[in-house]
């Protein structure tokens, strides 16, 4: 039996003296969809960068795909936060999803086939020769997700894939990193809530600890405590208590409504019964 | 201007703009791409502190400089490398204190009057045979350095972090940059001084910018561009009679304007 595409073990991180994460467990199996929420500051690209090889935890262990971490180039396929690329440089699509294939030793024609193939999985072979810069954010996150995709990876791990999206475009993002299952395991891992919404296999928690849920494909177990560790607890009369109620109902549909004071009760509470 | 051609010194001029250019063109888009504008003209004026050493040192100017300035370069790669938030502090501090050195040095070196505005604007009407050869053999080694790293530093001024989990050795590179950089600008300085160094660094290569396919494109362009601007300015300093250095910059600093003045018109005007 194959080694789990994650496997994270009591795993602490500190920077500065301050504890980044602290004792986060978490087992993600092969061809798994899975989507850890946080908000910012809460450890998560932390988490990515252990994940990918880029710190070194504290304490604990760190296993991908059956081995420590870094990974040789192309098993893991990452697409960063679209804020990190620099956007005005003079790249063509074709030239972004080629840097994926950069440390593989591919005659010319393979290398434009294969950036061809990933292209076309994103849906993006009309913008082959466009400037990088002239594309839509949507369309751009597309092309990250080709060029992560073009070594044909076991593992994608995307940070904050709906940044500078529109609601349109987060759907249609998640609707295609839905897609790439089966051929990879996909991490993804957001502040934006949204991201629960899609067709996933588990959802993770992290504010420094980590909570985890596993689906039973029907629905997505944002779990109170899921929302308390993210958010805290609110007065029923506090604005962040009716965003929040807004996003769990949305999620979940309306047999959950939120119920946030006193601070020990859950934030939601499960009303059909 | 042809009859100028005939002359030895407008012919070493000639030959030192378009080498100077070539190599401008080719590290001043990495510069430009990888946002080291700031940090190219911290090293320019760290030079300084070299040529003041070698007076003060009673040594060779250029080994003397190259020597002080891949020092200040690494100096300032290694402050700036992960602390990209502060970085221009840094790079403000050295800029500074290498220049003062290299004056102070100056000062205290007896028996040296050196025109300091001779390193500034340079002096490319009266380049040496021997500095053509060097700058060819600087121009040589930049384009086998950056043609063998090209992919490299195309994944590293795209996307740093990428690049880091693709295998990409983003210090090494970030280094082997800088270091181009110094011995570019020490080499370089000699002939067209320490402002034309930063003005064909950057006006040449953010006009490649807009159109460019490619970075190598951009390079071949802000080349192309440096050299134009390079051989109208000793045309009109020829003509003029006024500074070679000055009227390069002036030139392409024009240009630059018209061209950004140009684009923010098309945008305001064809803004859906």
């Amino acid at each position: 039996m194959s080694e789990p595409a994650i496997q994270l073990e009591h795993v602490s991180f500190a920077y500065n003296g301050d504890t980044i994460l602290d004792d986060v467990s978490l087992t993600v199996e092969r061809g798994e969809f899975v989507v850890i929420l946080g908000p910012n500051g809460g450890g998560k690209t932390t988490l990515v960068k252990c994940l990918l090889g880029l710190l070194t935890p504290r304490q604990g262990l760190v296993r991908i795909l059956g081995k420590t971490p870094p990974l040789g180039p192309g098993e893991i396929g990452y697409v960063p936060q679209q804020t990190m690329v620099h956007k005005g440089l003079p790249i063509t699509v074709e030239q972004v999803v080629q840097l994926g294939l950069r440390a593989r030793s591919l005659p010319r024609a393979e290398r434009k086939a294969r950036a061809l193939e990933a292209l076309q999985r994103v849906g993006l072979t009309d913008c082959l020769r466009a400037r990088f810069d002239e594309l839509s954010g949507g369309q751009q996150q597309r092309a990250l997700v080709a060029r992560a995709l073009a070594p044909r990876p076991r593992l994608l791990v995307f940070d904050e894939p709906t940044a500078n999206i529109d609601p349109r475009g987060k759907h249609c993002l998640f609707e295609l990193l839905g897609s790439l299952t089966g051929d990879a395991t996909v991490l993804v891992v957001s502040h934006d809530l949204i991201a629960a919404s899609a067709k996933v296999t588990r959802v993770a928690a992290v504010n420094r600890r980590l909570l985890q849920a596993q689906t039973d494909g029907s629905h997505t177990p944002l779990t109170p405590e899921m929302l308390a560790l993210l958010y805290g607890t609110h007065d029923p009369d506090c604005p962040v208590d009716g965003y929040l109620t807004s996003v769990a109902r949305m999620l979940q549909g309306p047999q959950l409504t939120a119920r946030t004071a006193p601070a020990s009760t859950p934030l939601l509470q499960d009303v059909s019964s | 201007m042809i009859d100028a051609l005939s002359y030895d010194f407008m012919q070493h001029a000639l030959a030192a703009a378009v080498l100077a250019s070539l190599a401008c063109g080719l590290m001043g888009s990495l510069v430009v791409v990888n946002r080291l504008v700031f940090l190219a003209g911290g090293i320019a004026h760290a030079a300084y502190g070299g040529v003041g050493l070698s007076f003060f040192l009673g040594m060779p100017v250029i080994p003397t400089t190259v020597g002080f300035t891949l020092g200040a370069s690494l100096l300032m790669g290694k402050l700036t490398l992960r602390r990209t938030d502060r970085s221009d502090t840094v790079v403000g501090v050295l800029w500074a204190a290498g220049m003062a050195l290299g004056i102070l040095l100056l000062d205290l070196s007896p028996g040296y009057n050196v025109d300091l505005m001779s390193y500034l604007f340079g002096s490319i009407m009266a380049v040496p045979g021997e500095d053509v050869l060097a700058m060819a053999a600087l121009d040589v080694l930049l384009l086998a350095v950056v043609a063998y790293n090209y992919q490299d530093f195309l994944c590293l001024s795209f996307d740093r972090e990428y690049a880091r989990t693709a295998g990409v050795p983003v210090d090494r590179l970030h280094y082997l940059l800088l270091s181009l950089l110094g011995v570019s600008v020490v080499m370089i300085i000699q002939v067209v001084g320490l402002i034309l160094v930063i003005a064909l660094l950057t006006i040449p290569s953010r006009l490649a910018e807009y159109g460019a396919m490619s970075l190598a494109g951009m390079m071949v362009r802000a080349s192309v561009y440096a050299m134009l601007f390079s051989l109208a300015g000793l045309w009109a300093s020829y003509v003029l009679d006024v500074t070679a250095g000055a009227a390069i910059i002036a030139l392409a600093a024009l240009t630059f304007f018209i061209v950004q003045t140009l684009g923010w018109l098309r945008a305001a005007l064809f803004r859906p």
